[in-house]
């Protein structure tokens, strides 16, 4: 061994020299005073260093942290409840929304008779009644920015699942892996 | 009383037993807090990123596969934590430091440290807060946590080789401080 480096002393410490490395070692130590002088010092810091010792967390922090996670979980059973129920109220609108287009484009074949009377008479009602609303919805303005509000929404969505299936691989995998 | 392994912690808490979470953070709260407060140099900043870190693993323990360790899986959390929160700081000048490419020098406060140390073993460890953040956090994981390099290797998305690189440049840039004070010479 001609010269003994850094990197063989710090093999050496942890262990990882085999051997005819040692035997090799141990030789060339004996003509590099400087050398032993180095090993010395690195052994001295790694013991120094093997007593190293934890700093403590700061007092009550896994009370904190759990109180933190109480709440947490609180606060997402909520949103789920918050979100059901959103959820639920869009649906029930697009069913009655459904249902009326339905109704509309269904043509009942009805005989005359006083339950077609009274059936065209709510069917005009509500014509009269939604005809404004289903106007101004129908505008071209309206119809652009709805559109466009849905189109960086549902970007927005997409990148917003991405993100979070990246995520979630990532640390799947990495438990895989390790 | 036989003590739980993190595994079994992890399943009774899937079972719905989530007190049982302290028992998870009690065992490396101060280990991970040490890693912390080295990294972010501060002890504010290190409790409040600590709790996030706990948080993240406690919402994402369902993805945590029970063949790895937990361990390595919650360092990775941790260090990932320590990094957004030094980015979010700007204090990304100093993580730039922390490339293997880089050389450190441990010097700069050298005077102020060794005059308030007492001794080999007081001086080192202060300088280990001086290292920058990555190396820093190998010997932390490698001496305090007991860590092999191939786990640290896997915390901190770094080669084997790399890691290993880490190591020993800053276990050699402690040692040379020593002898540059004769500290050494106590042994010889």
């Amino acid at each position: 061994m001609k010269n003994i480096t850094d990197e063989i002393l710090n093999k050496y410490i942890d262990g990882e020299l085999d051997s005819m490395e040692l035997n090799e070692l141990n030789h060339s130590l004996n003509d590099d005073p400087d050398a032993i002088d180095r090993l010395k010092a690195l052994r001295l810091t790694h013991q120094i260093l093997k007593k190293m010792e934890p700093i403590p967390a700061p007092e009550n922090f896994t009370d904190r942290v759990m109180a933190r996670m109480s709440v947490g979980s609180k606060r997402t059973k909520q949103v789920n409840t918050l979100f059901i129920g959103v959820v639920s109220f869009f649906s029930l609108c697009i069913f009655v929304v459904l249902g009326f287009a339905i109704s509309e484009l269904v043509k009942i074949d009805m005989t005359d008779s006083a339950s077609t009377v009274l059936y065209e008479d709510v069917k005009n009602k509500i014509i009269e009644n939604v005809e404004p609303v289903r106007a101004f919805l129908m505008s071209d303005n309206i119809l652009f920015i709805s559109g466009m509000i849905s189109l960086f929404l549902l970007i927005g969505l997409y990148f917003m699942v991405h993100t979070h299936k990246e995520f979630r691989k990532s640390l799947e995998n990495f438990g895989h892996k390790a | 009383m036989k003590k739980l392994t993190d595994i079994e912690i992890i399943e009774s808490i899937k079972r719905g037993n989530d007190s049982d979470f302290a028992l998870l953070i009690d065992r490396y709260k101060d280990k991970a807090f040490s890693l912390l407060r080295r990294m972010l140099k501060n002890e504010m900043d290190a409790e409040e990123t600590l709790q996030d870190c706990f948080l993240k693993a406690y919402n994402s323990l369902a993805s945590f596969r029970q063949d790895a360790k937990f361990s390595t899986w919650f360092y990775k959390i941790v260090y990932n934590t320590a990094l957004s929160a030094l980015a979010s700081k700007k204090r990304q000048i100093e993580l730039g430091m922390s490339s293997i490419e880089d050389h450190f020098d441990l010097g700069t406060n050298d005077n102020e440290i060794y005059s308030n140390t007492e001794n080999s073993e007081l001086y080192t460890l202060r300088l280990v807060d001086e290292l920058p953040p990555r190396n820093a956090l190998v010997i932390i994981l490698f001496y305090i946590d007991g860590m092999s390099l191939n786990e640290i290797s896997q915390v901190l998305d770094l080669s084997l080789v790399n890691t290993k690189v880490i190591l020993h440049r800053s276990r050699t840039a402690l040692r040379d401080m020593l002898i540059k004070h004769n500290y050494h010479e106590e042994i010889l």
